[in-house]
């Protein structure tokens, strides 16, 4: 789904790139996330797999189509349809309400009124925030408003969900809603994830975990199949001691 | 020995054959910790001879029944109520940190990085076990993961914090 070649972005010269030569398959359907120190670069990797920023070199192919060759606007509208973004800090429009939030890429893409009421009534009620289509993005809590822009991502039915560091602001209990949301997304509806989290309990709901440092994928580390009656175990045997 | 404790407990709750402990016992732990009867039996002598239970009729083993005696319950309520201590140096993997460093092992940030490969796969394990857990059904074993999630947190971190120092070195 995704395929990222030969990717490098720097920011000043003379300097370490923050991307440095990455290659990267993300299969349709896979859950991944990716985890590193501060500063190394993950958001930077993420922009560039979303086509929110321009690599040095290297090209980013989404659904098959090349990223970083296609025309601005041509780059726009792929961005709009197949890629659905989550921020940190949410990025809802705060003159907006809950409904004109989610309905926003609609908006822009011209979709037919009634197909955005249904879709907007769709997510509303799929995410919990029924009753809310009113309030503004203020009058939310951190977890509605994480809630509201998983909504907005969703809105153009996108085939890949890029979210940097979904729960960074959220308490545990609120970031186990979101990590729900997503897990949900991803099981029942095969969605293509790409995660940044710092949090290792937070990656742990992928899975697949690159660990990212100095601009490269350190390790790669993805589920093995079948050995979960062996986790029990540990716990058992440390009851028993 | 928790085995011993466990077996109070079950009889805290109502009068029961040996049979009917170690199959309660391994409803209890979801299966996961087998029980053999053998040890139901010597554990159920051992707490007679202390007094902590007491077997309802003479006659044939599988057919007495116990019961939990006063001092019984005083011993389980002392039991759940003394604070768990972990011992730091019993942790099996900074054990063997210590002998990497006592031999001056040179492939020693190898240890700390299959480890934390390690540590990752287990959340991950965690997370697919947790999902898999019915918040109504399993709530104990909800209570056990949540924890191991949480440990495992907490020894990533420390972890990473070795892995610095490692780097720095
Ligand atoms: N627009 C920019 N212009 C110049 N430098 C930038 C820009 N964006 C990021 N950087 C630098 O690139 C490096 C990598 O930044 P990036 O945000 O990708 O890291 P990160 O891994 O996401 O960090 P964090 O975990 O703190 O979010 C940093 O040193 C940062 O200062
Ligand atoms: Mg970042």
């Amino acid at each position: 789904m995704i395929v990222v070649e030969g990717l490098r972005k720097q920011y000043r010269s003379g300097e370490q790139p923050v991307v440095d030569h990455v290659n990267l398959e993300v299969k349709q359907g896979e859950f991944t996330a990716i985890m590193g120190p501060s500063g190394s670069g993950k958001s930077t990797l993420l922009n560039l797999m979303g086509g929110l920023d321009l690599p040095d070199q290297g090209t980013v192919y989404v659904d098959g189509l090349p990223l970083h060759t296609l025309s601005e606007k041509r780059r726009t509208l792929m961005r709009r349809r197949k890629i659905g973004y989550i921020f940190q800090n949410y990025q809802l429009l705060s003159m907006l309400n809950v409904r004109e939030n989610i309905a926003f890429p609609m908006s822009v893409d011209r979709c037919p009124k009634e197909e955005i009421q249904l879709r907007v009534q769709e997510l509303v009620k799929e995410l919990g925030l029924k009753g809310k289509e009113e309030a503004v993005p203020d009058e939310l809590s951190g977890g509605q408003q994480q809630r509201v822009a998983i909504a907005r991502a969703l809105a153009m039915q996108p085939k890949v969900i890029l979210a940097d560091e979904p729960t960074g602001n959220l308490d545990r209990k609120r970031s186990q809603e979101v990590m729900e949301i997503l897990l949900h997304l991803h099981r029942k509806e095969r969605m293509t994830i790409v995660m940044v989290t710092h949090d290792l309990s937070v990656a742990g709901y992928a899975e697949r975990i690159l660990l990212y440092k100095d601009g490269r994928i350190e390790s790669d580390i993805r589920q093995k199949e079948g050995d979960m009656p062996r986790v029990l175990e540990d716990f058992l045997a440390q009851l028993q001691t | 020995m928790s085995v011993k404790h466990a077996i109070l407990a079950l009889l805290y709750q109502q009068n029961r054959h040996g049979y009917d402990i170690k199959t309660q016992f391994e409803s209890m732990v979801h299966g996961q910790w087998p029980l053999n009867a053998g040890q139901v039996y010597t554990t159920l002598d051992r707490l007679t001879r202390d007094g902590l239970v007491e077997p309802l009729a003479e006659g044939d083993r599988d057919r007495k029944e116990y019961r939990i005696t006063d001092a019984g319950k005083e011993a389980l309520h002392q039991w759940l109520l003394t604070p768990v201590e972990r011992s730091l140096l019993k942790d099996a993997f900074f054990f063997k940190l210590l002998c990497a460093q006592e031999i001056d092992f040179p492939r020693k940030s190898e240890i700390l990085n299959r480890q934390r490969s390690s540590l990752i796969r287990h959340m991950m394990q965690l997370r697919q076990l947790r999902a898999g857990l019915d918040p109504k059904r399993h709530k104990a074993m909800i209570y056990l993961v949540e924890g191991g999630i949480l440990h495992l947190e907490a020894d990533m971190k420390w972890l990473e914090m070795l892995l610095e120092e490692s780097e720095m070195e």
